[in-house]
C-alpha cells in the first residue's frame, strides 16, 4: 500500500520531464549517449549484413522466388491450361493458351505459358490455385537477365527449371 | 634566398602541394565516412573496388563524371553554373593560410585569422546562388537556410575567435600555435581547448554549422528538401558541391587544431630554435593526426545525431550561442586583468 | 404492393403464400414463375422457359402446404392458399440431397472444362452442394463421343436434364438426340449414322447447363470468366436475332444468342453463330491503300477529302449492311452534291428456313434494307439501282463512293464490278479483298456487322440497336460513321463528330419515318418502326 502514491509521483515527475520545455532544450546527456553508443558499435564490428555474392544466404522454407512447371513422372507437364493461376494472378502476369492435348488422360494442355517475371508480384496465389500442383515458386530469388525479353519465360523455359 | 622570382616558386609549389594533398584527403575522407558509417550500422561498407574497397571514391567520381549534366529549365545558366565553384574555391582558399608544419602554410599573413573568417564567409553565396538559380522551389529553401544559418553562427564562432585572440594577443595563427607549445608532462593543458574550453565548444559546434554538416545540415535536408540546394545538379556540378563541403570541413579542422588543439605542435618537447627536418615531419604528422581526429568527430556526430529542427537551430544559435560566447568573452577579458592563464583556475 | 404491376383485370390472379408473405400472380403460372416475379429465384437446371416442362432434375422442389412431400416448383401451379416454403427446412434439405445426387458421378473436372464459369451446376453446387462427397465408389464413365459436326458430349458430365433432347425435339424438330441406357448409366447420344447438325444445333451446348455439350468451335480458346460481353444484333441475316459477342483481348471468341422474345426468343442459327472468321482472314481489308499505296487513317481521310472535293456529281453505291446512321451520313453527302445518285447492291439470297417453334432464318442475307429504304426510299435497291448501273456504264459519274460490305467476301457481284470499274474516280470501303477493288482510287477498310455501332431495321421493321465489338486489329477511328463524319466535317457540311446515337438523333429529326425513336428508347428488344414511344405519340405524332 505504500507504493502506489509514490509510484504516481514518480510517474508523474517524468511526464514532466518530457513535456518540460525547459529540459526539453538540454541536448548534452543524450548526445553524449549517442555518441558511445555508436563509438560501441565501431569498436565491436560485427556487421549484420553478408557479402551477398561471395556468400549466399539459404532462403527459409517457403520463400517465394522463380516459378517453374513441374513434370509428371512419365515427363510431360502436368499443366492442364486451366487458367486457375492466370485468373487467381493479382498481377495478370501470366498468359495460356490451350490446345488438345495429345494423351488420353486428360484434354488440355498450355501450347503457350508464359509468365511476365517483371510484372509478377512473387506472391504464389498462381501455387495455390493449381489444381494440378503444376506450377511451383522455387527459393530461387537471383534472376537477373539482360534484356526484358528474358525476363518473359515460356513453357520451356518454366519446365528446364 | 630574397630573390622574388625564389620565393614565388616556393609559394607556387607549397600551394601545389597543399592543393593536391586537400584533393587527396577528399576521397579519403568519403571512404572514411562510408566505413564508418557502415560500422556504426553494422555493415560492412565498400568492399568491392580495389583492396578493401579503397577504390570506391574513385569509381564514384568516375561515375559522376559520365552522368548527363543537366541544365534545369529555366535555371539562371551563369550563377548556376558559378554556384559549385562559389562553394569549392572559398573553402580551397582557407585553407591556404593554415599553417601545417612549424612555420609552414602556403600564404602566411599577420592577420591569417581574419583573412579566413573572410574567405569562408563566401562560401554561403555558393549554395543561395545554387538555390536561387535552380529555379527548383526547394533548393531555393535551401539555400535560404544554408545563408540563415550560416549568419548566425559565423556571429557565434567570430566571438570565440575573439575570445582566442584576446588571450593570445595576436591574430597570426603560427604565434597562436607557439603559445600552446607545452614542453611539460602536463604540455597538452597549454592547448586553447583547456585555457578556453566554453570557446571551444562554441566553435566547434559553429563549425558544424558553418559547414552545413549533421545535425545541422538543414541546407540540404534530404527528407524535407530533397537535397536542398543541390537538388538540381548533376555530374561534376554536383560533385564540386560536393568536393566543397569536404574541403570546408577539412579547413575548418584544421582551423580547429590550429585555434583549439595545438596546430603543428609537438607536445612534451622543447621548442626547436632552427627546425630540422625530422621536427618539420614530426609537426606535419602532428597536425596530421590531430586532423584526422577531428575528421573523425565530424562523422561519427553526423552517424549518430539526427537532424535539428530549424526553429531548434536558429534557438540554439542566437539564445545560447551568442550569449554563452559574449559571457565568455566577458570572462576572458576579467581573467586577462587578473592575469590567469586559464580561464578555469588549474593547477 | 409485391403485386405485378404490368397485372392486367381481364386475367383472373391468384393469391397465394409465398414463404409467409402473401402474393398475388396470374392464374395458372408455376410456382417457379411467380416466385420469380417476386424476386425469389428457385434453382434449376431441366426447367428452360422456352422448352417443355420435363420436372427431372429435382433441384426446384419447395415445401408445399398442399403435399407432405416437397413438390418441385417448375411443374407444379399456383393455386387460391397455396403455401409455398422457398427456404424452410424441408426445402432446404430437398435441394441440398438432391445436389449430393447430382455430384456423385459428376467428375468435378472443372479446371479443364469450357462450360466452367457459367456452369449451373458449379454455381448451384456453390449455393446448395456439399463441400465434399460421401461417395465413396467408382465413379460412372459415361461416352464421350461427337454428336455432329460441331458438338460432342462428355458423357460424364450429363446430368441427364433432356434440354437438349427437348429442343431438337421441339424447336428445331430434327429430334436428333435422345437419352439411351438407364438409371445412372442413361446419357445423351445420337442414333447411329444420324449426327446432330440441323441449323440449330449450336444452341444445344448454350442450354446444356453442364459441360456435357461442347462446341468445336469454342473448345480450349477461352475460359467464359476472362471474356468481355458486348450486347449486338446479328447482321447474318434480315431476322436480326439479337447476340452477345463474346470476346477475349478484343478478340471475337463466340457469338451466344441474347433472349428477345420478339425475334428470336433464346435462340440463333449455326450460320449466324459460326459466322465470324472472317473478321481475321487473310484476304480482310485492314488497311488504307492510295492505287496500291499504303495509307495512314488520317492520310486515307484526306485522301477522301481531297478526291471529293475536285469532283462533280457523285455516283453513291451503298449496301444492305450499312447501320441507319450511315446511310444518313451518306445521304447528307449525297444531297449537298446536286445530281448525284444513290443506288443500292444486295447480296444473292441465301435459303429461309423456318422451324417448329416459330424460329425463322431469312433467304436476306443483310441486316438493314429494310432501314436503307426508309432512308433512300423503297426504289434504292430496285428502280434507282438499275439506273445508277445504266450511267455508270455510260459514263454518266467520274466519280464513285462504294460501300462493300458484310461478312460474305462475294462482293456486289460481277454487273456492278463491271459499272464501277467504267468509273475515273473509285473509292471503295470493303471489308474483304476482291475484284471490285482492282483499279479503286482509294480502298478504304470497312467495318463487319458486328463490328458496326448504330441501328439496323429488320424484315418485321423492328429497329435495333447494335453494339460495336472492339477489334485490336483496326483502328477504332477508322470506321465509317466517324470517317463519313470527318468527310463532311473536312467539306464544311458537319460543325462536329457525333457518336451513334447522335448521328441517330440528326436521322430522326430528318427523316419522318425515325422521328422520336432514339437510342436510349430502343432498350435491348428494339422498337417496331411503326410503334412511336409513349411520349412522341401523346404529342400526336409528327407524321
Amino acid at each position: 500500500m505504500a507504493n502506489p502514491p509514490g509510484a504516481r509521483e514518480e510517474k508523474q515527475e517524468r511526464k514532466t520531464a518530457t513535456t518540460d520545455p525547459r529540459k526539453k532544450a538540454s541536448f548534452t546527456v543524450p548526445v553524449a549517449k549517442g555518441l558511445i553508443n555508436t563509438l560501441k558499435h565501431i569498436l565491436r564490428r560485427e556487421p549484420n549484413t553478408i557479402h551477398y555474392p561471395d556468400e549466399k544466404r539459404t532462403p527459409y522454407p517457403g520463400y517465394r522466388g522463380e516459378h517453374r512447371l513441374k513434370r509428371d513422372e512419365l515427363g510431360r507437364e502436368k499443366c492442364v491450361a486451366c487458367f486457375l493461376c492466370s485468373t487467381a494472378c493479382p498481377a495478370h502476369c501470366i498468359e495460356i493458351v490451350a490446345e488438345e492435348a495429345p494423351w488420353d488422360d486428360r484434354e488440355k494442355r498450355p501450347r503457350l505459358f508464359n509468365i511476365d517475371m517483371m510484372r509478377c508480384i512473387y506472391c504464389g496465389m498462381c501455387e495455390e490455385a493449381c489444381p494440378c500442383d503444376a506450377i511451383e515458386l522455387t527459393p530461387v530469388f537471383n534472376i537477373p537477365s539482360r534484356t526484358r525479353a528474358e525476363k518473359i519465360y515460356d513453357k520451356e523455359k518454366l519446365l528446364s527449371l | 634566398m630574397t630573390d622574388p622570382l625564389y620565393s614565388i616558386l616556393i609559394a607556387v609549389i607549397k600551394a601545389v602541394i597543399i592543393f593536391a594533398v586537400i584533393l587527396q584527403i577528399v576521397p579519403l575522407l568519403v571512404y572514411f565516412e562510408r566505413k564508418i558509417s557502415a560500422w556504426i550500422q553494422d555493415r560492412i561498407g565498400p568492399n568491392r573496388v580495389g583492396p578493401i574497397g579503397l577504390l570506391q571514391p574513385l569509381a564514384d567520381v568516375i561515375k559522376l563524371a559520365f552522368k548527363e549534366d543537366l541544365t534545369p529549365q529555366g535555371a539562371d545558366k551563369w550563377i548556376y553554373r558559378l554556384a559549385p565553384v562559389l562553394v569549392y574555391a572559398p573553402a580551397v582558399l582557407a585553407f591556404t593560410v593554415i599553417p601545417v608544419g612549424i612555420d609552414l602554410q602556403v600564404a602566411s599573413f599577420d592577420v591569417g585569422v581574419v583573412f579566413l573568417l573572410t574567405i569562408s564567409g563566401f562560401s554561403v553565396y555558393g549554395l543561395a546562388f545554387g538555390g536561387w538559380a535552380s529555379n527548383n522551389k526547394y533548393s531555393l529553401l535551401g539555400g535560404l537556410r544554408a545563408s540563415a544559418q550560416m549568419i548566425s553562427y559565423e556571429v557565434a564562432m567570430g566571438l570565440s575567435i575573439i575570445a582566442i585572440m584576446m588571450t593570445a594577443e595576436t591574430v597570426d595563427l603560427n604565434e597562436i600555435i607557439r603559445q600552446q607549445w607545452g614542453s611539460g608532462t602536463l604540455g597538452l593543458l597549454e592547448w586553447n581547448l583547456f585555457k578556453q574550453p566554453i570557446a571551444a565548444v562554441v566553435f566547434i559546434i559553429a563549425a558544424f554549422a558553418e559547414t552545413n554538416r549533421l545535425p545541422f545540415d538543414l541546407a540540404e535536408c534530404e527528407a524535407e528538401l530533397i537535397g536542398g540546394f543541390h537538388t538540381e545538379y548533376t555530374g561534376l556540378k554536383f560533385a564540386t558541391f560536393f568536393m566543397g563541403e569536404y574541403v570546408a570541413m577539412i579547413t575548418m579542422s584544421g582551423l580547429m587544431v590550429t585555434l583549439f588543439l595545438g596546430g603543428w605542435s609537438v607536445p612534451w618537447v622543447e621548442i626547436p630554435t632552427s627546425p630540422s627536418m625530422v621536427d618539420m615531419a614530426l609537426s606535419i604528422g602532428f597536425f596530421s593526426v590531430k586532423l584526422f581526429a577531428l575528421l573523425f568527430f565530424y562523422i561519427w556526430i553526423r552517424w549518430t545525431l539526427p537532424r535539428f529542427r530549424y526553429d531548434q537551430l536558429m534557438g540554439i544559435g542566437w539564445k545560447v550561442f551568442i550569449p554563452v560566447s559574449l559571457v565568455n568573452l566577458g570572462l576572458t577579458a576579467v581573467a586577462g586583468v587578473l592575469g590567469w592563464k586559464w580561464l578555469i583556475p588549474l593547477p | 404492393m409485391a403485386n405485378n404491376p404490368t397485372n392486367d383485370s381481364a386475367v383472373s390472379m391468384t393469391k397465394w403464400q409465398l414463404n409467409g408473405q402473401e402474393v398475388e400472380n396470374h392464374a395458372g403460372m408455376t410456382i417457379m414463375e411467380a416466385a420469380k416475379e417476386h424476386g425469389i429465384e428457385i434453382p434449376c437446371f431441366c426447367y428452360h422457359p422456352g422448352l417443355s416442362i420435363a420436372g427431372n432434375c429435382r433441384i426446384c422442389m419447395v415445401e408445399s402446404n398442399r403435399s407432405h412431400k416437397p413438390v418441385i416448383s417448375c411443374s407444379e401451379r399456383i393455386a387460391e392458399g397455396l403455401e409455398i416454403e422457398t427456404d424452410s427446412e424441408v426445402a432446404v434439405d430437398a435441394r441440398n440431397s438432391v445436389m449430393e445426387f447430382q455430384l456423385i458421378n459428376h467428375p468435378l473436372d472443372c479446371p479443364v472444362c469450357d462450360k466452367s464459369g457459367e456452369c449451373v451446376l458449379q454455381d448451384h453446387s456453390y449455393a446448395h452442394g456439399p463441400d465434399r462427397s460421401r461417395f465413396v465408389e467408382d465413379k460412372n464413365i459415361r461416352h464421350t463421343k461427337e454428336l455432329g459436326p460441331d458438338i460432342s458430349i462428355w458423357g460424364n458430365r450429363c446430368i441427364v436434364c433432356t434440354r437438349c433432347v427437348r429442343f431438337c425435339d421441339e424447336i428445331s424438330g430434327t429430334s436428333e438426340l435422345c437419352i439411351v441406357e438407364r438409371g445412372d448409366r442413361s446419357v445423351v447420344d445420337v442414333f447411329p449414322e444420324i449426327p446432330i447438325d440441323n441449323q440449330l444445333a449450336g444452341n444445344t451446348v448454350d442450354i446444356c447447363p453442364v459441360g456435357a455439350l461442347i462446341s468445336h468451335d469454342f473448345k480450349y480458346e477461352a475460359r467464359v470468366w476472362n471474356m468481355d460481353r458486348i450486347d449486338s444484333v446479328c447482321g447474318g441475316c434480315s431476322r436480326g436475332c439479337n447476340i452477345e459477342v463474346e470476346t477475349l483481348d478484343g478478340f471475337v471468341k463466340r457469338l451466344i444468342p441474347r433472349e428477345n422474345l420478339d425475334v428470336n426468343d433464346w435462340w440463333m442459327c449455326d450460320e449466324g453463330r459460326y459466322g465470324w472468321r472472317h473478321l481475321y482472314a487473310d484476304d480482310r481489308i485492314t488497311q488504307a491503300t492510295r492505287d496500291g499505296a499504303e495509307q495512314t487513317d488520317s492520310a486515307a481521310t484526306d485522301a477522301l477529302e481531297e478526291l471529293l472535293s475536285e469532283s462533280g456529281p457523285v455516283a453513291f453505291l451503298i449496301d444492305p449492311f450499312l447501320t441507319c446512321e450511315e446511310l444518313h451520313l451518306v445521304q447528307g453527302l449525297a444531297a449537298s452534291r446536286p445530281g448525284s445518285k444513290v443506288g443500292g447492291w444486295l447480296p444473292a439470297d441465301g435459303t429461309a428456313a423456318s422451324f417448329p417453334s416459330g424460329f425463322q432464318i431469312s433467304a436476306a442475307k443483310y441486316p438493314n434494307r429494310s432501314g436503307a429504304e426508309q432512308v433512300f426510299g423503297d426504289q434504292v435497291f430496285g428502280d434507282d439501282a438499275k439506273q445508277l448501273q445504266k450511267s455508270l456504264l455510260s459514263n454518266g459519274f467520274d466519280t464513285v463512293i462504294a460501300f462493300c460490305g458484310g461478312h460474305q467476301s462475294t462482293g456486289p457481284g460481277d454487273s456492278w464490278t463491271q459499272a464501277l470499274a467504267n468509273t475515273a474516280t473509285r473509292i471503295v470501303f470493303s471489308v474483304m479483298n476482291g475484284p471490285w477493288l482492282e483499279g479503286a482510287s482509294l480502298v478504304l477498310p470497312a467495318t463487319a456487322p458486328i463490328e458496326k455501332e448504330g441501328t439496323w431495321i429488320n424484315e418485321d421493321g423492328r429497329l435495333q440497336r447494335t453494339r460495336s465489338c472492339w477489334n485490336p486489329g483496326t483502328d477504332p477511328f477508322a470506321v465509317e460513321l466517324v470517317r463519313l463524319q470527318a468527310l463532311q466535317h473536312a467539306l464544311g457540311l458537319r460543325g462536329r463528330s457525333l457518336s451513334a446515337a447522335g448521328v441517330f438523333r440528326e436521322l430522326a429529326a430528318a427523316n419522318t419515318a425515325f422521328s422520336g425513336h432514339n437510342h436510349s428508347d430502343l432498350g435491348s428488344p428494339g422498337l417496331l418502326l411503326s410503334e412511336r414511344p409513349a411520349a412522341v405519340a401523346s404529342d400526336g405524332g409528327t407524321e
